[in-house]
């Protein structure tokens, strides 16, 4: 098990990067709610289910849809 | 040049977060054995509930309380209209028939199976939230009316009933003591549930009206 512990630490931090220094919002936005995914399987690694559960509903659900939410009000602004 | 400072900077932090997990005593348990004994007087059968809404039953009620609190100043910062999407898609409308019962039903049950295994009230909400989230976005016309009586009960129950609660616990005992029972837990998260969730999907809608 320390061998899939060690991948997600791994793919954690390159998620993380990744979606912050991706130029186009849209790619940002969909990589976050994948690392709100691996976040939810980090956290049953650490024995913690009831915040697994929050985590995964929250993460890629309401904070991805409000997020993409934003990007339709952005770009709808910038045509203006 | 800033970029690089702040790029330093986070690495520093890294470091800091690093050494203070390293140093966690790994055998010592804490008030485990003390919240293991308590747990039948605590009305719920699983311990991390219990922690929740009963040892600590006055923190979740703070937060509930400041999670309404930065709704109402979203909502004044926000205009009242809702518009819904003009767009007919068949995909998301049949996908969203079969998901939407779906989704209330593992909601439900994650509510209910707070009780005895993971679960409880937030995690309930937030999947609703979802489901009307999704339920939103897949009608072609919809008016969200705010000032409806329905909507100001659904907030208010959760804050009120948590209210009552409280207040019987310390109005019945000489320090700050959360009385529950396991019928009166049941009450609350459902309340909660519905109060959670229908600030959730408001605010989602307050994004950008």
């Amino acid at each position: 098990m320390i061998a899939v512990d060690i991948l997600l630490a791994i793919s954690l931090l390159w998620l993380a990067y990744l979606s912050l220094s991706t130029r186009d919002s849209f790619k940002s936005i969909i990589l976050f709610i994948i690392f709100g995914l691996f976040m939810a399987i980090a956290w049953v690694r650490l024995n913690a289910p009831d915040i697994a559960l929050a985590e995964a509903v929250i993460g890629a659900g309401v904070t991805g849809a409000l997020l993409m939410e934003f990007l339709r009000f952005l770009r709808a602004r910038d045509e203006n | 040049m800033r970029i690089k400072l702040l790029k330093l900077l986070s690495i520093v932090m890294f470091l800091i977060l690093l050494s203070t997990i390293i140093e966690i005593d790994s055998n010592s348990s804490g008030l485990l054995e003390l919240a293991k004994e308590n747990l039948e007087k605590s009305g719920v059968e699983y311990l991390v509930t219990a922690v929740v809404l009963n040892y600590r039953g006055f923190d979740t009620m703070f937060e509930i309380f400041v999670l309404a609190l930065a709704f109402l100043g979203v909502s004044i910062l926000s205009d009242k209209r809702v518009e819904a999407l003009s767009e007919n898609e068949p995909i998301l409308n049949f996908f969203s028939s079969i998901l939407i019962p779906l989704v209330l039903m593992v909601a439900l049950f994650i509510l209910y199976k707070g009780s005895y295994s993971a679960g409880g009230a937030f995690q309930a909400s937030a999947l609703i939230a979802g489901g009307l989230i999704l339920s939103f976005l897949s009608s072609k016309n919809i008016t969200f009316d705010e000032n409806r009586l329905i909507y100001k009960f659904s907030f208010s129950i959760g804050l009120i009933i948590y209210l009552l609660i409280a207040l019987v616990g310390v109005l019945t005992s000489q320090m700050l003591n959360f009385y529950s029972s396991g019928v009166l837990l049941m009450m609350l998260e459902s309340s909660l549930t519905i109060t959670i969730s229908y600030i959730l999907f408001s605010l989602y809608l307050r994004v950008s009206r």
